[in-house]
């Protein structure tokens, strides 16, 4: 069987020494070039086409997930495996959303990242662990339902709401309803919370399709 | 500076006439007042440098006007000559009686109207002087107030800053630098270890470095999170609310996308991210409750930062100096970005915080 080849590309020396340490022990793995940031990493890639690229998320000149959309871009099939230094979710789903199929966390066990390079090499996806929950959430999360119904909202919440959509200010809306300016911030607070809506126009567009305002 | 206003009060139009003659050059714009009603109304809508005031005058004699003028603050000072026919002592004593400064007796004469007018200049001169040295000396005191306060917030952020790095010191010190510690003496072991012990050995050393690890990951998202710079701050929001839920139990809800990577400009990232952390930890400490409600209003020429609790609240004027140092640092900091910054709170009535940002032209950094 012919190996996999690999291509690291790490702006830290003593991570890529490490990596290929043990990826070179294996003999079904075979390291062909090392890169020291994002550019040189996508002219390698496209020199030496590996099997599989091991990318540093944040790298100098071009960071990795530059990279990985320009590799794509150009068409190349060699497959990306982030290797990052960052538990967070919110760089596995950029990352992922760059087109690659892994995101391994540096220190996880080295098994991780050898299923990672494998399960690339055929083609499939692997997220480290100890972030897949969190992976999943973000994403689920924020799947689609942005703006919810007016149902989540209270009764008074709904009337606050009909009269910022009506163009009202916070200090007009407060001396309608003898409440104090504060408390209609409050409820505006929790008005855009609840329907998770961040600008005024998005809260009138808001209310004009629930038939809470003419348009 | 337009030129300074006397101002004639005589009933009789050739007095009124030969005065203005008379004063044509003295450097003074002259307005007139044909009674003694008019000459008060336009006296306090001018402030005149000098009134000449006429003694006799029908309704509302030259002494009774003397007095109404007085009795206005801002005419208190303003020095009158009273136009007597009678050159005679006792209407002299009721003229001072009424706040009259000088006289001066009809019929005119010009050499001595001058003189008076020149001694008024003078007196008008020191005046302005005085006044001039009260307001310099009212600037030099809100200077003053302005530099301690500047020089109590600079001692504040470097007391700050000092215990930071005390905090950091001993965190690398106790922490990093016992594990570093206790790695080397395990690794110095390996010369009398046989085989086993040495696997032994080396998967100790590992667990170590993998806990170093962790130590170093923490030490530095609590530092600074890379995510506010490489993804902006919706995405290091985010990330802060979900690392509060997991080691504090505070939920909090918001109306933040993580995947909205629109950036403002770097100051005023830095001061919502850091304003919205000490909130939530605030909250955490002190609100007594396990939900906050964090929202970001995001206009083209504005950025608006609410954050809300139902907990606890205070009475802003009665908190411990450690807590008020807190808040006045919070304050600081939004207006250290341009920013306005509020806060609401009664005791039983939870906290409101809200900061305004102007966003430069365009919205972009």
């Amino acid at each position: 069987m012919t190996p996999i080849t690999l291509l690291l590309a790490d702006d830290h020396k003593l991570v890529r020494q490490g990596l290929r340490a043990m990826l070179e022990a294996r003999s079904d793995l075979k390291v062909i070039g090392e890169a020291a940031d994002g550019a040189e990493a996508l002219d390698l890639t496209a020199r030496l086409c590996p099997d599989v690229l091991l990318l540093d998320v944040m790298m100098p000149n071009l960071n990795g997930i530059e990279a990985a959309r320009q590799l794509r871009q150009r068409g190349l099939k060699t497959r990306v495996v982030f290797l990052s230094m960052h538990a967070n979710a919110g760089y596995a789903v950029r990352a992922l959303h760059s087109g690659a199929l892994g995101y391994v966390i540096k220190d996880a066990d080295f098994s991780e990242i050898l299923q990672a390079i494998y399960n690339a090499a055929e083609g499939r996806r692997y997220i480290s662990a100890e972030i897949a929950d969190q992976v999943l959430e973000l994403l689920l999360s924020n799947n689609g339902d942005k703006a919810g119904s007016l149902d989540i909202l209270s009764p008074r919440e709904r009337e606050i709401l009909q009269l910022i959509a009506e163009g009202n200010t916070n200090a007009a809306i407060a001396k309608k309803l003898t409440l104090s300016v504060r408390t209609v911030e409050a409820h505006r607070a929790r008005i855009m919370a609840k329907l998770r809506i961040n600008s005024q126009a998005e809260l009138v567009r808001f209310a004009v399709q629930q038939g809470l305002v003419e348009a | 500076m337009s030129e300074p206003i006397l101002l004639v009060i005589d009933d009789d139009p050739v007095a009124r006439q030969a005065l203005t003659a008379l004063l044509s050059a003295s450097g003074y714009s002259i307005e007139e007042a044909a009674s003694g009603p008019e000459g008060i109304r336009k006296a306090a809508l001018l402030h005149p440098e000098v009134i000449l005031l006429d003694v006799m005058m029908p309704g509302l004699d030259g002494y009774e006007v003397c007095r109404r003028l007085r009795d206005d603050p801002a005419l208190a000072e303003t020095p009158i000559i009273m136009i007597t026919a009678l050159d005679d002592r006792e209407s002299r004593l009721r003229g001072l009686e009424a706040g009259a400064d000088d006289f001066l007796s009809k019929p005119f004469d010009s050499a001595e109207l001058e003189i008076r007018l020149r001694t008024l200049k003078k007196v008008a001169r020191y005046r302005h002087l005085l006044e001039e040295r009260a307001r310099l000396a009212e600037a030099y005191r809100q200077l003053e107030a302005q530099n301690a306060e500047l020089k109590r917030l600079s001692e504040e952020v470097l007391l700050v800053q000092e215990n930071e790095r005390r905090r950091l010191a001993m965190e690398l010190h106790d922490e990093v630098g016992q594990m570093l510690t206790g790695l080397k003496l395990l690794l110095e072991n390996r010369e009398n270890a046989d085989p086993p012990a040495l696997q032994a050995l080396c998967g100790r050393a590992l667990e170590i470095t993998t806990d170093l690890l962790a130590r170093v990951r923490e030490l530095s998202l609590d530092l600074r999170p890379t995510v506010l710079d490489d993804f902006g701050l919706l995405a290091a929001l985010d990330w802060l609310f979900k690392r509060f839920e997991q080691q504090t139990a505070l939920r909090v809800s918001h109306n933040i996308d993580p995947f909205d990577e629109r950036r403002f400009p770097k100051a005023i990232e830095t001061a919502v991210f850091r304003l919205i952390q000490e909130a939530l930890t605030n909250i955490v400490r002190h609100a007594g409750v396990q939900e906050a409600t964090v929202t970001l209003n995001i206009e083209p020429d504005r950025l608006e930062v609410t954050i809300l609790d139902s907990g606890a609240g205070f009475d802003p004027g009665q908190i411990s100096p450690a807590r008020s140092t807190g808040l006045s640092a919070m304050r600081e900091r939004v207006r250290l970005a341009g920013g306005d910054f509020h806060l609401q709170s009664a005791p039983g009535e939870g906290t409101l915080i809200s900061a305004r940002f102007p966003l430069p032209e365009g919205g972009k950094p």
